[in-house]
């Protein structure tokens, strides 16, 4: 039985994370180790609540009339969910197809995780940090090879307006011209809908 | 919780849309509520358990339910919660919104993949290697 550490499950988020009304499912484990991470709680493999597909579909099916109605439904997060792609693909089974599966994403996981999980998904939001290699690794801690090999393969492989990637301004990392040469990457890449955004260190 | 509030109102309204939709007599009654909201309750819940059943009741006598694919920013528009307005493609927040906690604030709004939990003190765990 597929099982996978979650850390919160949150609802009724309106147009936050995806389309219409959503739940945001956020695993433990992640790649990562952003400087300015939202979830540093993620980090820990061993937190969270114990789950399966099973027991998530029954706890977030509560709010599945608004999900039909607003065209939305769960959206993925963490941590890193692409580490998750075999619990996803068991709960695409058990949601069926109406539900919006979306993931937000590093795309900093083995190629075969995005391939596995892309024929049950609907979306990504990738949060591409900095395409700069140095500027990435100095942030994250991880170099971004394998981020620039699964966004070439998604967008190859589906309707690259499935895919927003958020370009973030990041405080001490990287500059207004590192962000636009990020843009000017992408775009010659084929991504069409970018969501540039500023951390805001509080 | 103000949040909770435009929450809640923006729920009510797409409950309504779905009864109206499905032809559902659906008597709803402002919330005198003063206390913190958490955009749904036990008052919310049984309205939506209500429409399932109704449109259960529907469906068995071979009726399709109805979901026209609410737009959330009508019904956004339509009860004057601004905060959550979609931007072109698929909607996030707003471009400078997106906030990085480093101290013990939690915003009042939900960021993109924020949970707005307490998250406790990670400092132990190791940062990974390359």
């Amino acid at each position: 039985m597929t099982e996978a550490r979650i850390f919160a499950v949150s609802r009724h988020r309106l147009t936050t994370d995806g389309d219409g009304c959503t739940t945001l499912v956020t695993f433990n484990g992640c790649p990562l180790r952003c400087k300015y991470c939202l979830n540093k709680v993620s980090w820990k493999e061993d937190g969270g609540r114990v789950y399966t597909p099973e027991t998530l579909f029954e706890e977030v099916k509560i709010d599945q009339l608004y999900f039909l109605a607003t065209r939305g439904g769960v959206t993925f997060g963490g941590g890193e969910p692409l580490l998750q792609t075999e619990f996803i693909k068991e709960f695409r089974a058990l949601c069926g197809n109406q539900w919006k599966l979306l993931v937000e994403t590093s795309l900093n996981v083995a190629p075969e995780m995005v391939q596995t999980a892309d024929p049950v998904l609907d979306g990504y939001i990738v949060d591409i940090k900095d395409m700069n290699p140095e500027i990435y690794k100095t942030y994250t801690g991880k170099n971004n090879a394998l981020v620039f090999e699964n966004l070439e393969w998604l967008l190859h492989h589906g309707d690259p307006s499935r895919i927003v990637v958020r370009v973030p301004h990041i405080p001490d990392y990287n500059t207004d011209l590192d962000v636009a040469k990020s843009m000017e990457q992408l775009k010659a890449m084929g991504v069409t809908n970018f969501d540039e955004f500023q951390y805001i260190i509080r | 919780m103000e949040r909770g509030k435009q929450t809640c109102k923006i729920l009510k309204e797409i409950r309504q849309q779905i009864a109206l939709e499905n032809d559902i007599e659906l008597v709803t009654s402002e919330c005198t509520h003063k206390g913190d909201c958490a955009g749904t309750c036990p008052k919310c819940e049984a309205e939506v358990r209500y429409l399932e059943r109704e449109l259960e009741k529907r469906q068995r006598l071979g009726k399709v339910a109805v979901f026209a694919g609410l737009s959330l920013g009508t019904i956004v528009a339509a009860t004057g919660c601004g905060p959550f307005q979609p931007t072109a493609g698929m909607p996030m927040d707003p471009p400078d919104s997106t906030v990085v906690c480093q101290d013990d604030t939690i915003p009042e709004r939900p960021l993109a993949g924020d949970v707005m939990i307490e998250i406790p003190d990670t400092t132990a765990v190791p940062t990974s290697e390359e």
